[in-house]
C-alpha cells in the first residue's frame, strides 16, 4: 500500500496506535518496524510524523532512556463523538462550515418530513 | 460627487428594502437554483459594492482637496462644515482629516472582521477535515471516510484534501446505488466549492446581523446550493436514486430536537420526485434574469439619475462666489440626459466639481423626486415578479400539497400540545392521508 501525502501516513500511524494494546505505550523503533515490514519508509519520517501528532496533541509522549514513548491523548471513538458532536449537533459556537446531505431537524419536522416523503416514495413507485 | 453617493445609497436602501421578499419569491420554487444563487450574490455584491464605492469617493474626494483647502467649499462636505461654524471657523484641513479617518478606519474595521471570520471558518473546516481523516476508516473511494457514529448523516467538509463523512449508521441505511448518488451529490459541493460561497456569505450576515438581505441570502444560498448539487447527482445517477438515499437518510436519522431547521428537505424531495415542468423553469429564469439585468444596471441608473435632476434643479439656486472652483463648463440639462455613456461618466466626473453650485432647498427637492421616482420602479418591478410568479406557479401542484400537509401539522401541533392522545392522532391522521390520497389519484 502506497502512503499518499503526509496526511494519509498519520492516519495510518493513529491507526496502528489504536489498534495496539496501549501498555506499554509506543516507541517509535516499534511503530517503524511494524511498518516497515509491509513499507519502504524512513525511520526519520515515523519520527517526525509522530513529533507531529504530539504537537498537534494527538499524542502524549514520555521520555524513556534516549526514547521517547508514546500513546494516544483519546481514543478513536473519544475523537469520532468529540467530531460528530461538532458536525451533527448544530454546531459549537464557532460553527463549521459543513455541507450536510440532510440538515439535522427537530421531532415535529421530522414526523411530518417522513409522512411527505412516504408519500412521494408511494408516487415514484407507482 | 453627492449626486453619485446619494444615487447609490439610494440604490442599496432600496435594495435593502426591495430585494429580500422579491427574492425568496422568486427563487422559493427551486426552478433555476444555479441562477436563483447568482442573484442573491448579485444583489448582495451590488448593496455592499456601492457602499464600497461610496466610502472610497469620501476618501478620494478629500484627497483631492488636500492641497487647495480654500477650494473644500466647492464639496459637500465643506459646505456642512461652513454652514455649522461660518465661513472657514475651523481649520478646513482638520475636518478633512477627521472625515477620510472616519470612513478609511470604517472600511478597515469591516473588512477586518470579515476577513477573520472567513478565515476561522477555514482553519476550523480544515482542522475538521484533518481530524476526521485521522480517525475515519478510509474507504477505497478518494476522499471518503467513514465515522463510527449511532446518528446517520453524511456531509463534506473542505479542508487540504477535502472529506466527505459517512457515518457509520447512515452506510447501513443506504444501498450501494442510493449512496453512490449521496456522494455524487457531496462531491458536487466540493468540486463547486460552495464551501466558500457560504462562508462568506456568513461572515457578513455575522458583521451585519441587522440586514435582512443578507442573513437570508445566507440561508436561501446555502439551499440553493443544496439543489444544485442535487440536480449533479440526479444527473450523474437518477433522482430516484437520490430521493430514495434521501428518504432513507431521513427515516434513519433520530428524532432528536436538535438545531431548528426549516424544511429545506421536503422542498428538494418534491424537487427530486416531480421535476420542476420546462416552461416553469423558462419563466424562472427570464424573471431572474431581469432582475439581474435591473440590479446590474441599478447603481448605475441611480446615479445618472441624481446627477440629471441635479443639473435640472441646480441653475436655479443661489450660487456662491467662493464657490466657484467647479466651474467647468456645466454641461447643459439637456446635454446631460442626452448623452452617451461616456458621456455620461465625463458629466458625472464634471457634477462631483459642479456640487457647490446647489444649496440644501434643491437638495431636499431633488432627494424627494429621487425617492418617489425609485419607489415607483420598484413598485413595477414588483408587481412584475408577482405576475411573472403566479405564471410559473399556477401549473404545479402544490398548492394542494401544501394545504395537506397543513392539516398534519394542524393535528401534529395538537398532538404536540396533549390535545389528542396518541390513537386519536394516528387515527385522525390516517383519515387525512386516505383523503389526500383519494384526491390526488382522483
Amino acid at each position: 500500500m502506497r502512503i499518499r501525502g503526509f496526511g494519509e501516513l498519520e492516519a495510518v500511524i493513529m491507526d496502528r496506535i489504536w489498534s495496539r494494546d496501549s501498555t506499554p505505550p509506543t516507541t517509535v523503533r516499534e511503530l517503524f518496524e511494524e511498518l516497515a515490514a509491509e513499507r519502504t519508509i524512513a525511520y526519520t519520517t515515523v519520527m517526525s510524523t509522530m513529533d507531529n501528532l504530539h504537537t498537534k496533541g494527538w499524542l502524549a509522549r514520555e521520555r524513556d532512556g534516549k526514547a521517547y514513548r508514546y500513546w494516544p491523548t483519546l481514543s478513536r471513538e473519544q475523537h469520532s463523538a468529540r467530531l460528530m458532536r461538532e458536525a451533527l449537533d448544530g454546531g459549537g459556537s464557532p460553527e463549521v462550515v459543513l455541507q450536510h446531505f440532510v440538515e439535522q431537524i427537530g421531532a415535529e419536522e421530522s414526523e411530518r418530513l417522513r409522512s411527505v416523503l412516504r408519500r412521494l416514495a408511494q408516487g415514484t413507485t407507482r | 460627487m453627492i449626486s453619485v453617493v446619494v444615487g447609490l445609497l439610494l440604490y442599496s436602501m432600496a435594495m435593502l428594502v426591495a430585494a429580500p421578499p422579491l427574492l425568496r419569491a422568486l427563487t422559493s420554487s427551486g426552478n433555476a437554483p444555479r441562477l436563483g444563487v447568482v442573484t442573491w450574490l448579485s444583489a448582495i455584491g451590488t448593496v455592499v459594492g456601492s457602499w464600497l464605492a461610496t466610502a472610497a469617493m469620501v476618501i478620494v474626494e478629500v484627497i483631492s482637496h488636500w492641497t487647495h483647502p480654500r477650494t473644500v467649499a466647492a464639496s459637500c462636505l465643506a459646505r456642512l462644515q461652513r454652514t455649522i461654524s461660518g465661513d472657514a471657523g475651523i481649520a478646513p484641513q482638520i475636518t478633512l482629516v477627521v472625515i477620510a479617518a472616519a470612513f478609511t478606519v470604517a472600511v478597515a474595521i469591516i473588512g477586518m472582521r470579515l476577513a477573520a471570520a472567513v478565515l476561522g471558518m477555514r482553519a476550523r473546516a480544515h482542522e475538521h477535515a484533518r481530524a476526521v481523516r485521522l480517525v475515519g476508516r478510509h474507504t477505497g473511494e478518494a476522499n471518503v471516510v467513514m465515522v463510527d457514529a449511532a446518528k446517520a448523516a453524511a456531509y463534506c467538509v473542505a479542508g487540504r484534501p477535502p472529506a466527505i463523512v459517512v457515518t457509520s449508521a447512515a452506510r447501513a441505511a443506504l444501498d450501494d446505488r442510493q449512496l453512490a448518488a449521496v456522494l455524487a451529490h457531496e462531491r458536487a459541493h466540493l468540486a463547486g466549492h460552495h464551501a466558500v460561497i457560504v462562508s462568506a456569505l456568513r461572515a457578513l450576515a455575522a458583521v451585519f446581523p441587522r440586514l435582512s438581505l443578507i442573513t437570508e441570502g445566507a440561508q436561501q444560498v446555502s439551499r440553493l446550493l443544496e439543489m444544485c448539487a442535487d440536480d449533479v447527482a440526479a444527473r450523474r445517477h437518477s433522482s430516484r436514486a437520490l430521493l430514495s438515499g434521501l428518504i432513507a437518510l431521513c427515516t434513519a436519522a433520530p428524532a432528536e430536537a436538535l438545531a431548528a431547521a426549516d424544511l429545506a428537505v421536503l422542498a428538494r424531495a418534491e424537487r427530486l420526485a416531480t421535476p420542476p415542468a420546462g416552461s416553469a423553469k423558462v419563466k424562472t429564469r427570464a424573471a431572474l434574469t431581469s432582475v439581474v439585468a435591473i440590479m446590474a444596471a441599478g447603481p448605475l441608473i441611480a446615479v445618472a439619475d441624481c446627477i440629471r435632476r441635479s443639473h435640472v434643479w441646480g441653475p436655479g439656486m443661489r450660487a456662491d462666489p467662493h464657490t466657484t472652483v467647479g466651474l467647468i463648463a456645466a454641461p447643459s440639462p439637456s446635454k446631460a440626459l442626452g448623452h452617451s455613456a461616456s458621456g455620461k461618466v465625463v458629466s458625472m466626473m464634471m457634477m462631483m466639481m459642479d456640487d457647490g453650485h446647489w444649496g440644501w432647498g434643491s437638495w431636499l427637492l431633488t432627494t424627494g423626486t429621487t425617492i418617489v421616482f425609485w419607489a415607483l420602479v420598484i413598485t413595477a418591478v414588483v408587481l412584475l415578479a408577482r405576475y411573472l410568479l403566479s405564471l410559473s406557479q399556477r401549473p404545479t401542484g402544490t398548492p394542494r400539497a401544501a394545504g395537506a400537509s397543513n392539516a398534519e401539522q394542524v393535528l401534529a401541533e395538537r398532538y404536540a400540545r396533549g390535545e389528542i392522545d396518541d390513537e386519536e392522532y394516528q387515527r385522525r391522521l390516517g383519515l387525512l392521508r386516505q383523503n389526500m390520497a383519494s384526491t390526488t389519484t382522483t
